[in-house]
């Protein structure tokens, strides 16, 4: 009996060693539970940094990874609701369902923007979010708030791991907050002072480095813009001044293109928005470096 | 039981809205307990030499609920109101199921819903590949194959997806399914399925798929085959000659050359009824929610004339939509 004991508890101390499973819905959340679980977590996430977050596969090889995991991560918010429910149900682990121990969704907790007001919401706006705007890790203070977050979940997967998730939460929080101030330094000193972007993604990040988002290329969420609409934006930049579009990576290169033709004095950047949404893009700050520098390099230009 | 006046139910209301205004609690909107609702219509035009179907058409308007039961089911209801040949409208349940929840690793499907036979049997009409089933799924199952019963399945633990359903259903008919997918690199999959069901039909299906997560690397490809053979009493429609059984298959091809722009090829072969048939298919597809598709086909019959057929469908989507199948 005794020794049934002991191997029960050695069991059990074992299976709490393993390292938790992690299934990301996108890449940044994966690079975030990475370096708040560091080695006593194994995550991969289920979109590509070169994909649009809005359309990914529920591709059943996901559900195989979902079925053996300990925890799903997503932005929620409606992002992921085309693709992510599918693989889980799919899945058949009741442990990650939506709202069980094993499930967090960061967006609502992180305080969501342009929640649409009144009841006049309705499709004929496009792919409108409820819930508002999902695109909030992308702002580098809400981004060190995940990373709590996170740590919190894990903590309460794994408590035995609970300080070391809360310390490497805190580490990362803080670099991340003393980096964020220099890079509004940077913004600031490039002297840009307004954006386009192609949808709305990049809200959260200009807020925080003080640009202001003049108005997006795409007519409504998830409508792709005529030129005739693009001419209308172009007019809109050309009055105040505004030379700086942001088009993210995972859409049509074409319309970077054509509004380059149609406003040759506009400093147009294609850039990634995702952890791994290029090769040299390893971590979320190497994102925000990278969004800096196409900023400050359009701002150097007489 | 004594019948409360209404005062007394406004001023207890109140009284439990104050008591949880001060614990700063808020009020969920009734209608977050609502089941997700969805609904949606095909409008058809068709032309061909002589069919009397020719013209403009509703063919089918559907309705869908979908909601957790409770922390052990979530269920499913899809209505469909379909045109039959009399030009009269029936509604009829065309699934209605609850999926089991808090069990691990397995799901037990309980009540009237298309059987894991093959890919194109369990979808529904709007999510077609073509704008009509193939050939041999019409002849083989009809509207389609939707008996009440139970349904078992489970992940097979291995690498690569690999799903085992069982169904029990009514006339105690039994069906074993086996779907595997791999993975070809980060950017094509190629799915195996193999179907069984007692008196009796069994089918073999592979699909490929590309589909680019990169910018630049090409554009989605779809090739998809299904071959099946059977006699089910009570479903088929076309029989094969001599009591023989209906055999046939189906190949088609997708590519995406645009933008939410598509072009489609299929070719069906009704093998034990000497039937062909040549289409091709442009899709346009503005939003996930409306769909313009366009359809022109050929078919060959040993018996009978080349029949030539073009319809036009537009397709729209209210409310809920849950993800397709992958």
């Amino acid at each position: 009996m005794k020794q049934l004991l002991v191997l029960l508890m050695i069991l059990s101390a074992s299976r709490a060693q393993a390292a938790l499973k992690v299934v990301a819905s996108v890449t940044d959340l994966k690079s975030l539970v990475q370096l708040v679980g560091k080695d006593q977590v194994e995550v991969e996430s289920i979109g590509k940094g070169t994909q649009d977050p809005h359309f990914i596969d529920a591709k059943p090889s996901f559900m195989t990874r979902v079925a053996k995991a300990n925890l799903v991560v997503c932005i929620g918010l409606g992002l992921e609701d085309a693709w992510l429910n599918s693989v889980i149900e799919g899945a058949r682990n009741p442990d990650v369902r939506m709202n069980a121990k094993g499930y967090l969704a960061v967006g609502p907790k992180l305080g969501p923007e342009q929640i649409p007001q009144g009841s006049a919401l309705s499709r004929s706006q496009g792919d409108v979010h409820p819930e508002g705007n999902p695109h909030l890790l992308l702002d580098p203070k809400r981004y060190g708030e995940a990373a709590t977050l996170v740590a919190s979940k894990l903590a309460e997967l794994d408590p035995a791991h609970a300080e070391f998730f809360f310390k490497n939460a805190d580490g990362f929080r803080k670099s991340l907050e003393q980096k964020t101030a220099s890079w509004k330094a940077r913004v600031v000193k490039s002297g840009v002072k307004r954006a386009v972007t192609y949808h709305r993604t990049l809200d959260y990040f200009l807020k925080r480095m003080g640009i202001e988002l003049l108005t997006v290329l795409e007519p409504k969420p998830g409508i792709a813009p005529s030129v005739n609409h693009l001419s209308t934006v172009i007019e809109k930049m050309k009055a105040n001044g505004t030379r700086l579009v942001l088009v993210e990576n995972f859409f049509n290169p074409d319309v970077a293109r054509k509004v380059k033709e149609l406003y040759p004095e506009a400093e147009v950047r294609l850039v990634p928005v995702s952890v791994e949404g290029a090769p040299e893009m390893p971590a979320m700050e190497s994102v925000f470096e990278n969004l800096v520098k196409a900023i400050e390099t359009a701002g150097a230009k007489p | 039981m004594k019948k409360r006046a209404p005062l007394q139910w406004i001023l207890a209301g109140i009284a439990g809205m104050a008591a949880a205004a001060a614990y700063g609690q808020t009020f969920p909107s009734p209608r977050a307990m609502n089941p997700n609702i969805g609904a949606n219509f095909l409008f058809q035009g068709q032309k061909t030499a002589s069919d009397p179907g020719d013209g403009f058409h509703v063919p089918e308007a559907e309705f869908s609920f979908k909601s957790d039961v409770d922390p052990y089911f979530t269920a499913n209801m899809i209505f469909s109101v379909a045109e039959t040949a009399t030009g009269a409208y029936e509604i009829s349940p065309e699934e209605v199921y609850a999926d089991t929840i808090a069990i691990p690793r397995i799901t037990f499907r309980i009540g009237k819903f298309y059987s894991f036979f093959g890919k194109q049997n369990r979808l529904h009409t709007h999510a077609y590949p073509f704008i009509d089933a193939p050939l041999i799924s019409t002849a083989l199952f009809g509207e389609g194959f939707n008996p009440s019963g139970i349904q078992a399945s489970a992940l097979l633990p291995l690498d690569f997806f690999s799903e085992l359903t069982v169904e029990g259903m009514q006339n105690f008919r039994t069906l074993a399914h086996l779907r595997t997918l791999f993975d070809l690199g980060d950017f094509s999959t190629l799915e195996l399925g193999a179907s069984g069901v007692t008196r009796w039909a069994y089918g073999v299906d592979a699909t490929f798929k590309f589909r680019p997560t990169d910018r630049g690397q090409g554009r989605r490809i779809n090739l998809a085959g299904e071959w099946m053979s059977g006699q089910l009493d009570g479903f088929t429609t076309l029989p094969g000659p001599d009591g023989l059984p209906t055999r046939g298959y189906v190949v088609y091809g997708q590519y995406e050359f645009a933008q939410q722009t598509y072009g489609q090829y299929r070719f069906d072969n009704l093998i034990s009824n000497s039937q062909t048939r040549h289409g091709i298919l442009l899709g346009y597809a503005p939003t996930e929610f409306s769909v313009l598709r366009l359809q022109a086909d050929r078919a060959f019959a040993t018996a009978g004339p080349v029949e030539n057929r073009v319809i036009a469908q537009l397709n729209f989507t209210i409310g809920f939509h849950p993800a397709h199948d992958y």
